[in-house]
């Protein structure tokens, strides 16, 4: 969530097995890299499709990296060969619709250490730099509604995460006005957050009766 | 939405006589699918067309009904509305070819840059500007993807400038050129379509071309009859590759050696019921000496649809409808079935590959078979 109100612009598709461990290793081992990444854990790398992709392009993503476990290595027989031949064809279909090929990176490897992950998305989002200050595909100006439709969306789900937390304070039998007043009080600041809480707990509450 | 579309479609004027459903391919290999039910259940307002119906994405919109119905109830418009009601709805037909065509005609409505046009063979001539454009549609793009299919669909494009060329024409190919938004438009998604029509028109006005040639019957159609409806009348004739080819033949302009074989043809829905082209593809073809038609049991207007159509829900229903059809041209007796269409040509060359092999007939676009026909 917290990636995509960034500036998100790399699109990380990372099969589960060996490249997500490398990326949570990468965490584990407090190795910083890039955050305009936001991983997409796949079950399989042969799961990608070129739609999936060509998707991404479509809604203004920068750039579309697949990180799948090496050749030979993966978790159910082809599926690394697969994403292979989908890649290739992928490229060429970005060839044909005049998009930088380099755009799609694709990294097979059945490392697991973090430091390796990190670097290589560092790698790739710098080589999108480079793309993007050469105006490779930047000559329309960036579209935003498509973000700003979803960011509702991203937002309402945040809030539902944080209800329990809301309900407690609602289960203590305070009014929703009588946090409202409360929350008047308070500083400026901290007016947004409370009332977005205040309203979830009412609805909360209310559904309970 | 519903009470405009049934006004639009003149649906009102169903007399229940079937002959929707019985024409229908679909309806003869697919118990469930019938489009007088369809028709029927909207008018009744019981239930309406039910949009999360998968059935609403079977239809071909090859136009049978319609070509047959009589009271003249535009079965296909129907379709296309419900279809984008049941869009508007959240539902969605599943894409074929994992939905790799239809994201890459999405691709195309901004993020595309120029067009790469090095697929275009050595030795063809084309210019920048001039009168006449040949608008490509998506061959490139199947070239790409169908290429396992043993479908050459680059060279169809390629075969098109050979003939163009021999014409004495020197086409405009555009790098600025889109997809014509065909597919989007028949599955429900207007929107994607008037994006790309908007960048066509530009396109082709930059260019000053006067007239457009196409390989591919649904951008002709949609040249043809979709965009007049939506941006007003155009600035430039349009013409099937075949109708730009046959005044040519005609004066003899276009030199084709002997070929000895017979053929059948298959017209394309959208060239035939649609457009109403039947006769150009015919005349062009029997223009090479020695080269003779069989017609196939149901042709022109009666033609069997290839069996699939926008990229949407192909079934085992579908594969029937395909096998069907390559059994009856094989019935002709000829050796070759050629079609009007790329997309017929992808279609039927899917089944013969997936068939049990008895359909032995060899498949093949129109241009393919004129450009092997000329006198170099």
């Amino acid at each position: 969530m917290a990636g995509r109100q960034k500036t998100s612009s790399i699109l990380a598709f990372v099969c589960s097995w060996y490249p997500l461990a490398a990326a949570d290793n990468a965490g584990v081992d407090r190795c910083e890299y890039s955050a305009e990444a936001t991983i997409v854990p796949v079950d399989c790398a042969g799961t990608i499709t070129a739609a999936s992709i060509l998707k991404a392009f479509a809604r203004r993503t920068d750039g579309v990296l697949v990180a799948v476990c090496g050749r030979g290595d993966c978790h159910y027989s082809n599926g690394s060969e697969s994403c292979g031949i989908v890649i290739d064809e992928t490229h060429e279909i970005m060839k044909a619709a005049g998009i930088d090929p380099a755009r799609l990176r694709l990294d097979f490897s059945s490392d697991v250490a973090g430091k390796r992950f990190a670097s290589m998305v560092d790698g790739f989002a710098e080589d999108l730099a480079k793309l993007n200050g050469r105006g490779a595909r930047r000559t329309a100006p960036k579209r935003k509604p498509p973000a700003t439709k979803r960011r509702p969306v991203a937002k309402k789900k945040t809030i539902a995460k944080k209800k329990p937390t809301a309900t407690k304070k609602a289960a203590a039998k305070k009014k929703p006005t009588a946090t409202k007043k409360a929350a008047a009080k308070k500083k400026p600041s901290a007016k947004k957050k409370t009332v977005p809480k205040a309203r979830g707990a009412g609805k909360k509450t209310s559904r309970r009766k | 939405m519903l009470e405009e579309t049934i006004q639009r479609t003149k649906a009102y004027y169903c007399l229940e006589c079937g002959i929707c459903t019985g024409s229908c391919p679909v309806s003869r290999h697919h118990e469930n699918f019938s489009p007088r039910l369809m028709v029927e259940r909207a008018l009744l307002r019981e239930e309406g067309p039910s949009l999360d119906d998968r059935e609403v994405w079977s239809c071909l919109t090859c136009g049978t009904c319609s070509a047959r119905c009589p009271s003249l109830v535009d079965y296909n418009e129907f379709t296309r509305e419900t279809r984008v009601a049941a869009r508007e709805g959240g539902w969605a037909g599943v894409d074929t070819h994992a939905g790799t065509i239809l994201a890459f005609m999405e691709l195309q409505t901004g993020a595309a840059g120029k067009r790469d046009l090095s697929w275009i063979a050595e030795g063809l001539r084309t210019s920048r500007k001039g009168g006449v454009l040949f608008y490509t549609g998506c061959l490139p793009y199947f070239g790409i993807v169908f290429r396992d299919y043993g479908v050459d669909a680059v060279g169809m494009a390629n075969s098109t400038i050979r003939l163009m060329n021999a014409a004495g024409v020197r086409p405009v190919v555009s790098s600025d050129e889109r997809c014509c938004g065909h597919d989007p438009y028949w599955t429900g998604d207007a929107d994607t379509m008037k994006t790309l029509a908007k960048k066509n028109l530009r396109m082709i006005e930059e260019t000053g071309a006067r007239k457009v040639v196409f390989a591919c019957p649904e951008c002709y159609a949609m040249f043809k009859l979709v965009y007049p409806r939506y941006f007003g009348p155009l600035g430039f004739e349009v013409a099937h590759v075949t109708e730009f080819l046959v005044p040519y033949a005609a004066k003899g302009k276009l030199a084709f050696g002997e070929r000895e074989r017979t053929i059948t043809y298959q017209d394309p829905c959208r060239l035939g019921r649609y457009a109403g082209v039947y006769d150009a593809p015919r005349e062009l073809l029997t223009a090479v000496p020695g080269l003779e038609i069989a017609e196939m049991a149901r042709t022109r207007a009666e033609a069997l649809c290839c069996g699939s159509s926008a990229w949407v829900s192909c079934t085992r229903v579908n594969k029937q409808i395909q096998l069907e059809r390559l059994a009856e041209a094989a019935e002709t007796g000829a050796t070759t079935l050629v079609t009007g269409c790329p997309k017929c040509n992808i279609h039927l060359a899917c089944a013969a590959r997936d068939g049990d092999g008895e359909e032995k007939i060899e498949i093949k676009f129109v241009t393919d078979v004129m450009a092997e026909a000329l006198e170099s």
